[in-house]
């Protein structure tokens, strides 16, 4: 992680950002040799064999990098592009309430009818998402709330609300 | 989670949150880079600090857009929706079924 945010000022191809990164995938391998071998390991590779526990940590990985940079970015456009008051809290409620909507309205069951339900929806939930973040990939710098801001923050609300739940509960 | 055996729960469980918490800190790590490149080149290349700056922002939501795409992608071709797992009947006759009267209706 170190290597990566640093990238930009120490340079991709320099010493500090390539030991690091070699170092990160040394530690790597060593983790999953050791877990390999002992009895009682903290993650059962075993797991991964499961097409859709594989599946659902890869999907889960690229949710995240999209969702969680989507939240820092976007502050930051609003902020320092659109001029909105550092603390400025309310132009984000369109995102925070389908996501949150979504998440009550379809509560973690055992039963394993929502998962399916849930995992049949999650490639349009993403695409409900990614459709969102290109509408902020399109936001001029002197956007307005309503034409820019608000149809991305409110796709992106709901797709990455519904797709939350089959990712992280990972549908049967 | 209805893949895995009652006992394995809670590794898988927090294997898929290792998965969230590493995806988020690595992908705002990727995408904050890529944008910060760009305004840079922008900015080297005459653009007003606004519109660098925007320009970053854009490539860092194409690039997110990107990977939520892929995560459709992925989802469509690999994820099976209600395919019982072999270790189901395994679930369903043991601790499960007991314990949920809810858990019948997977099947």
């Amino acid at each position: 992680m170190y290597a990566i945010v640093n990238g930009n000022e120490a340079g991709w191809r320099s010493v500090q950002t390539i030991g690091l990164l070699a170092t990160a995938g040394a530690l790597l391998v060593i983790f999953l040799g050791i877990e390999a071998r002992v009895r009682a390991p903290l993650m059962p590779l075993g797991l991964f064999r499961q097409r859709n526990v594989a599946t659902a940590n890869v999907v889960g990985v690229l949710w995240a990098a999209a969702m969680f940079a989507w939240f820092f970015i976007s502050a930051l456009y609003l902020q320092l592009v659109l001029g909105y008051e550092p603390a400025a809290g309310r132009p984000r409620l369109p995102a925070v309430q389908p996501d949150h909507g979504r998440l009550l309205a379809r509560p973690f069951r055992q039963d394993g009818h929502a998962f399916r339900h849930q995992g049949a929806a999650q490639p349009r939930d993403c695409c409900c998402a990614a459709a969102g973040l290109a509408l902020f990939a399109l936001a001029p710098v002197d956007g307005s709330f309503v034409a820019h801001v608000l149809p991305g923050m409110t796709l992106l609300g709901l797709g990455a609300g519904m797709a939350f739940n089959p990712c992280c509960c990972s549908p049967p | 989670m209805s893949d895995v055996e009652p006992e394995r729960v809670g590794p898988r469980l927090g294997v898929v949150n290792t998965s969230f918490m590493m995806g988020g800190a690595l992908g705002l790590a990727v995408l904050a880079s890529l944008a910060a490149a760009r305004t840079d080149v922008l900015l080297s290349s005459g653009a007003g600090s606004l519109v660098a700056l925007n320009g970053g922002y854009h490539v860092a939501f194409a690039v997110g857009a990107g990977f939520a795409a892929a995560a459709a992608l992925l989802g469509a071709a690999l994820l099976r929706a209600g395919a019982p797992a072999p270790t189901q009947e395994r679930v369903s006759v043991t601790s499960c079924e007991r314990a949920t009267p809810g858990a019948t209706s997977r099947r």
